[in-house]
């Protein structure tokens, strides 16, 4: 067989391989879709996906606090995960966390990422306290500018929302 | 997670099936030993892979040519799909035990173990067949020397039995009935089976078979391994006999007309013994214009085989 047939097999497998490599990247996508990456927020926790869910609930919660939560946040994929911020009604930006996932952590926690980003629990910056606790087997973080008594009766209380 | 790895498998198995044909089809004739090695690896590379997957290893979601987590959630989650598939992997492991287990207990059945020989003369023709093996360069591989072995039977049989001490066996009634350049054509047949990983790489094939037994792409790749074992065998054993024509004749006198295929019973039992005989005429067929081909060759050079299977890693490692 000379040189050149057999370069010519050559070339022909080489695109072959390429072109049933591109098409079967080209269904995936096509049919399943792109998940939307990173944190999404939803409206409430009822929209959380069913793949990221139990999601956790506070049995009590300071009366200053408002629920349902502020602002709802979520992530689905490899590192599946939520957030839920409470604030103080009529406030700005949520004064507790509730939530779990693997870093990094929503920007919407602003300053409070840092306390669960850092294995050191004492980086929590101030005003703000972490504490952590399991719910359902999963690790549930609490961070709060709260006083930390009222930190460990929330993280007492959570339960899988239903 | 043990539907992601089904998936995962099942998409392995189909892709390597869809690729290899490809390949096959737009670079023909491909050489027998490449067919045959892409084929085993086709069958070992997915249960590996499964295993790298358990131990963390593999490329991300979104680097993925096939996301089997997410087909795998899309299964689980459409009821008509879950239906399909359990029927599907389902009657693969009926296929699976009914094409192991049925010819075993028949064979036993019917044969029984007939009486075995140290034949001399037999002997020395494998001692000339293996001095050109090795007068061809062919690198025999070491450990326990070759033995024939004579079966006391008038069927026609011709194979290399054992693992660990691996002998050439050849029945009486194919004594009979080949001339000595075919019987040399045939010894040199088993003697290129030793050669490229005897029985110890049928077990090995076989087992990473069982273990995707829900999977029928391996069953039918594993089908194609066995036929494209023999061809590899064929190619081999021509390249250094240099006589394809005299293996060509012996293919045909081991499976002629006389091959009893048991054909008594009624009409239906005639028909299937007579479609049979044909499957395994056609089989023949296949490998008697494969030894022929003017373009046949045995093996492919090294670096055609590394690029082979670093390709068909690539493609396998990137469906996660």
């Amino acid at each position: 067989m000379s040189r050149a047939a057999a370069a010519r097999r050559l070339l022909l497998a080489a695109l072959w391989t390429a072109a049933l490599a591109a098409s079967l990247y080209g269904l995936d996508r096509f049919l399943l879709g792109t998940p939307a990456r990173g944190w999404q927020r939803a409206a409430d926790p009822d929209q959380i996906p069913a793949e990221v869910r139990p999601v956790a609930a506070p049995a009590y919660l300071p009366e200053r606090l408002g629920w349902p939560p502020d602002a709802v946040l979520y992530r689905v994929g490899e590192s599946p995960g939520w957030w839920l911020g409470a604030g103080v009604t009529g406030g700005s930006d949520p004064d507790l966390w509730i939530g779990r996932g693997a870093p990094p952590a929503p920007e919407a926690l602003g300053d409070a990422r840092a306390c669960v980003e850092g294995a050191d629990p004492e980086r929590c910056p101030e005003p703000w306290h972490h504490l952590s606790g399991r719910v359902e087997g999963e690790v549930v973080h609490v961070v709060g500018r709260l006083d930390p008594g009222e930190l460990r009766r929330i993280l007492a209380g959570l339960h899988p929302r239903e | 997670m043990a539907l992601v790895l089904l998936v995962a498998n099942l998409l392995h198995g189909a892709v390597s099936l869809v690729w290899m044909l490809g390949v096959s089809r737009l670079a023909k004739p491909l050489p027998a030993e490449l067919w045959m090695h892409l084929l085993g690896l086709t069958l070992v590379l997915p249960p590996l892979l499964a295993l790298a997957r358990l131990l963390g290893a593999g490329v991300g979601a979104e680097a993925s040519l096939v996301r089997a987590d997410l087909w795998a959630a899309w299964i689980a989650a459409e009821p008509a799909v879950t239906v399909a598939g359990l029927v599907l992997v389902g009657g693969t492991l009926i296929a699976f035990l009914v094409q192991e287990v049925r010819p075993l207990l028949a064979r036993r059945r019917r044969h029984g173990r007939p009486p075995r020989r140290r034949d001399p003369a037999l002997e020395r023709v494998l001692q000339d067949v293996l001095d050109r093996f090795r007068a061809a360069g062919v690198r025999l591989p070491p450990g326990h020397r070759l033995r024939a072995i004579r079966l006391d039977t008038d069927e026609r049989i011709a194979a290399l039995e054992g693992i660990v001490e691996p002998a050439v066996v050849i029945s009486r009634g194919l004594l009979d009935v080949l001339e000595d350049r075919e019987l040399e054509a045939i010894i040199a047949h088993e003697v290129a089976h030793h050669v490229q990983g005897g029985n110890r790489r049928m077990v090995i094939a076989w087992i990473a078979r069982a273990v995707q037994a829900l999977n029928p792409a391996a069953l039918v790749i594993f089908r194609m391994l066995v036929e494209a074992r023999e061809v590899a065998a064929d190619a081999l054993a021509a390249s250094v006999t240099g006589k394809p024509a005299t293996l060509a004749s012996v293919l045909l006198a081991l499976h002629g007309p006389r091959r009893d295929y048991g054909g008594r019973g009624g009409p239906v039992a005639r028909a299937r013994h007579e479609v049979l005989r044909r499957a395994e005429r056609a089989g023949v067929r296949l490998r008697v214009e494969t030894l022929l081909h003017p373009d046949a060759r045995p093996t492919a050079p090294a670096p055609i085989t590394i690029l082979a299977t670093l390709s068909l890693l690539g493609l396998l490692w990137g469906i996660g």
